[in-house]
């Protein structure tokens, strides 16, 4: 009986609960506006409350956000941070690959990652057509294990425009539309079944009912024995490797296609045009040159990963502003650092700020680093923005994200902090 | 929650759109004068087009409500250019696979050609030639005739592949020419046994589950037999042309001869076998006995050849558009190269028609560009002046009936204006 009572009592025993609040601090929560003197509140990594009168329990580490700006921590959709060399060799269709096996945390980049206020990665494999899945990651410190937000986060593909990978991936899709396919009139057959099942079983219940009434040996004769249908055997497992193309099909494994040119988009439009009946979720790493596919990548809606520049007109000192024309047309823009080097992530910001000043819409830009590419790695129920119940993971600024003089002060990843002047 | 996101993401082109009936898109240009090319030219007449085809040609046309109408009085209106033999319009460098594959619709060189009137075009993989002029032979890759429709990959193939190479016949040892030579002899032999098959499967009288015949390796050189495929060979030299001769006697099938530089010396030999030539009129050679050219080139070639009843197509000395070099040697200004044929004797619409309608039919596209007639493409350019002078430009080109190049709004030649 005591010990009983014991057991109880150790079983309610509180867990020991981490908060860490930032107080009266400009948010810019990226998709429910900016608010000012709020405190954001962080429980056990995820963002608890965000608003003006916020309790924040005792033993809280807290942080006075006056005069700061939050905002959420930056996402880079598509980064080789860690990533290897890429696989070598077998042929170009490797969905089985995966950069988890490759990712290596360790290293110069990633000690300087956390002053930069980018928090998360899609880190892609490298190699082959159909390169394999890539990771997202986070500055969770190490091991490796506890950085994986998703192991298996998107697929990568290398698009290029020649016969032998578009050729390759009209068979890798045809292999996986075979499937959904497969699939679909299975779950078709599988229901018309069960209604004639139900049917049937209806029709004997009502005939022994009505046999009971009246038993002649004659009708027992003439009862005809009405064949069974069968049952309609489930399609055999899809081969592993079809099966991330199934899933990327179906839309449950997003994509990112990497493009050298405009006009390899429109390959790779060509390529989908002959598989019927999928809706993939995919996201278009693109050159300057993207404008040029505007109309199509806007009749689209498409989602589309750009570096931070301008470009100009062929041939003139006309500035182009490739991220600024294509969310004019309604793309979803992201933005990624030029490329994985310490001095890139440095100088992000203030290559963003250059778009916004040659008329990249503010708002846009602020989600080309947050909830955009959140989106693009499926992950925009975790991460991108200042929400209750997203990771805690927060950038404090000096000032205005696009502003020349603004610094960042502090990172925080999970609710604690990784990057800060002075102690937390 | 998956089915969630499938809805939320769920893209244009695969979203189920309400079926209306499609309004048909009328563009006219009107009151130019308009060069057929093959019915003459009518003054002051408009030219209609409905969904990318031309639809009416004359004078005094009505046109549908919501007709997008161009004023072009003063200007000329001709069928696109067509570019007989070229590289690098849409497709760059050296590529594996089909060319289709590998177009890229949104290159500045279709712009370019656009901007030079240029509206179809044979093409190879490679970039030959360069800013030092020189032809190059074919390439013997894969080949495909191109339209220069910027901005929509689909449109651009119009056929692929579009030549069977033989360019290794004239070069080729005896022993090498007697294994073409037999390749056609078996493609004859399997035309012959595939029309006693058709004519027995009409009578009923084929064996039991008698396999149909089959071409085993001649497939193409059943083709060039059948006249369902061109074939290109490079015959620069009186030698290279002569080589070419006996086999089209014995075989003939439907030939391009590359390059030609002295076929004015045997005209009438070249007439009888129904081969075309592609010339450049431009192109000078002396003649030399120590490399086996005893004739050199002449201007009066195209000439020569329109007497004997030969048709040819023109190009450039380089068949591509230049960046680089002497202005005036590339595809920016093919008219220019015809304009020569005329200086040695051609008249002016044969010289028209070798880059317009008969280019397009040595390229195999004749029932589709190459003239101003209903039923065609449209495509269609308009000239501030006389397409062989020297100061005319283009001012608009239209593909397949869109508007993709306007002279004013373009950064190439807006600055120069005709006094």
């Amino acid at each position: 009986m005591l010990v009983a009572l014991l057991t109880l009592l150790l079983q309610e025993a509180p867990k020991e609960e981490e908060f860490l609040a930032i107080r009266n601090v400009r948010a810019l929560t990226v998709t429910k506006g900016d608010l000012e003197g709020v405190t954001i509140l962080v429980k056990n990594g995820k963002i608890a409350e965000i608003g003006k009168d916020v309790k924040v329990p005792e033993g809280a580490t807290v942080i006075d956000g006056k005069g700061l700006v939050a905002m959420p921590g930056f996402v880079n959709a598509y980064s080789l941070a860690g990533g290897g060399r890429g696989f070598g060799g077998g042929g170009g269709s490797n969905p089985h690959h995966l950069a988890y096996d490759e990712f290596d945390p360790t290293g110069e980049l990633f000690e300087q990652l956390p002053r930069t206020g980018f928090t998360s990665f899609g880190v892609y494999p490298q190699n082959g057509v159909i390169s394999g899945q890539g990771i997202a990651v986070k500055l969770n410190g190490l091991p490796k294990e506890s950085m994986v937000v998703a192991k298996t986060a998107f697929l990568r593909i290398g698009m290029r425009a020649e016969t032998s990978a578009k050729d390759l991936l009209r068979r890798e899709f045809e292999a996986a539309r075979k499937v959904i396919e497969a699939e679909k009139k299975y779950e078709e057959e599988k229901k018309k079944y069960e209604e004639e099942k139900k049917k049937r079983e209806d029709e004997e219940k009502k005939k022994k009912e009505e046999k009971k009434k009246e038993e002649t040996k004659d009708e027992k004769k003439n009862e005809k024995k009405e064949p069974v249908p069968q049952e309609p055997k489930p399609p055999p497992k899809a081969d592993p490797k079809v099966q991330v193309l199934v899933d990327f099909l179906k839309g449950e494994l997003p994509g990112l296609v990497q493009t050298s040119s405009a006009g390899e988009i429109a390959h790779f439009w060509q390529v989908l045009k002959d598989v019927s009946g999928v809706s993939p979720r995919l996201s278009y790493v693109a050159t300057p040159d993207a404008y040029k596919a505007i109309e199509g990548l806007g009749e689209r809606k498409a989602w589309v990963v750009l570096r931070p520049q301008l470009a100009f007109a062929p041939f003139t000192r006309d500035r182009i502003n490739p991220a600024a024309e294509l969310a004019r047309a309604g793309v979803k823009v992201a933005l990624a650092p030029a490329e994985d080097s310490f001095d890139a992530y440095e100088s992000f910001l203030f290559q963003v700020a250059e778009l916004v000043k040659f008329g990249f819409d503010r708002e846009a830009a602020l989600k080309s680093f947050t909830i955009h590419p959140a989106e693009m790695l499926g992950l925009e129920k975790q991460l991108g923005s200042l929400e209750a119940g997203k990771d805690g993971d927060i950038v404090l600024l000096s000032g205005d994200p696009l502003g020349s003089m603004t610094k960042i002060v502090r990172v925080v990843v999970g609710g604690r902090v990784i990057f800060g002047e002075g102690n937390p | 929650m998956s089915a969630l996101v499938i809805a939320i993401f769920v893209f244009g082109q695969d979203a189920a759109k309400k079926e209306e009936p499609k309004k048909p898109v009328y563009v006219a240009l009107v009151g130019g004068d308009v060069y057929t090319v093959t019915k003459g030219t009518l003054k002051g007449a408009t030219v209609l087009v409905k969904d990318g085809k031309i639809h009416r040609i004359g004078h005094g046309l009505s046109l549908p409500e919501g007709t997008t109408s161009h004023d072009v009085k003063g200007k000329r209106v001709l069928p696109g250019f067509v570019v007989v033999h070229g590289r690098g319009l849409g497709v760059s460098g050296w590529g594996s696979g089909k060319i289709s594959d590998a177009l890229d619709p949104f290159s500045e060189i279709v712009k370019l050609a656009l901007a030079s009137g240029i509206t179809t075009a044979y093409v190879e993989f490679g970039m030959g030639g360069g800013f030092w002029g020189g032809r190059v032979a074919s390439s013997g890759q894969a080949s495909a005739v191109v339209k220069m429709s910027y901005g929509d990959l689909d449109s651009m193939t119009l056929l692929e592949p579009a030549a069977v190479n033989l360019s290794a016949w004239p070069k080729a040892t005896a022993a090498q020419k007697h294994e073409i030579r037999d390749k056609f002899r078996k493609a004859q032999d399997f035309l012959e046994k595939q029309k006693d098959f058709e004519k027995r499967k009409a009578e009923n009288k084929l064996q039991p589950n008698e396999p149909p015949p089959q071409p085993a390796g001649v497939e193409n050189e059943a083709k060039l037999l059948k006249g369902d495929a061109i074939a290109r060979i490079d015959a620069v030299t009186a030698d290279e042309i002569r080589a070419v001769l006996p086999l089209l006697a014995d075989y003939p099938f439907p030939c391009v001869l590359l390059n030609v530089d002295e076929g004015w010396t045997l005209p009438d030999e070249i007439g009888r076998t129904n081969a075309y030539c592609v010339l450049t009129p431009r192109n000078r050679v002396h003649a030399d006995r120590s490399v086996n050219r005893p004739n050199g080139s002449r201007i009066e070639q195209p000439a020569i050849l329109k007497k004997a009843g030969v048709k040819f197509g023109i190009i450039t000395l380089s068949p591509q558009i230049d960046l680089d070099g002497i202005a005036g040697r590339d595809l920016l200004n093919l008219p220019l190269e015809a304009a020569f044929a005329i200086r040695g004797g051609l008249d002016e619409q044969t010289a028209l028609e070798s880059i317009t309608s008969t280019a397009a039919e040595i390229i195999g596209v004749r029932n589709r560009v190459g003239s101003i007639e209903e039923g065609k493409d449209a495509d269609l350019i308009v000239l501030d002046g006389d397409p062989f002078d020297y100061r005319t430009f283009v001012e608009m080109t239209f593909v397949n009936g869109k508007l993709l190049y306007e002279k004013d709004k373009s950064p190439y030649f807006s600055h120069l204006k005709r006094k």
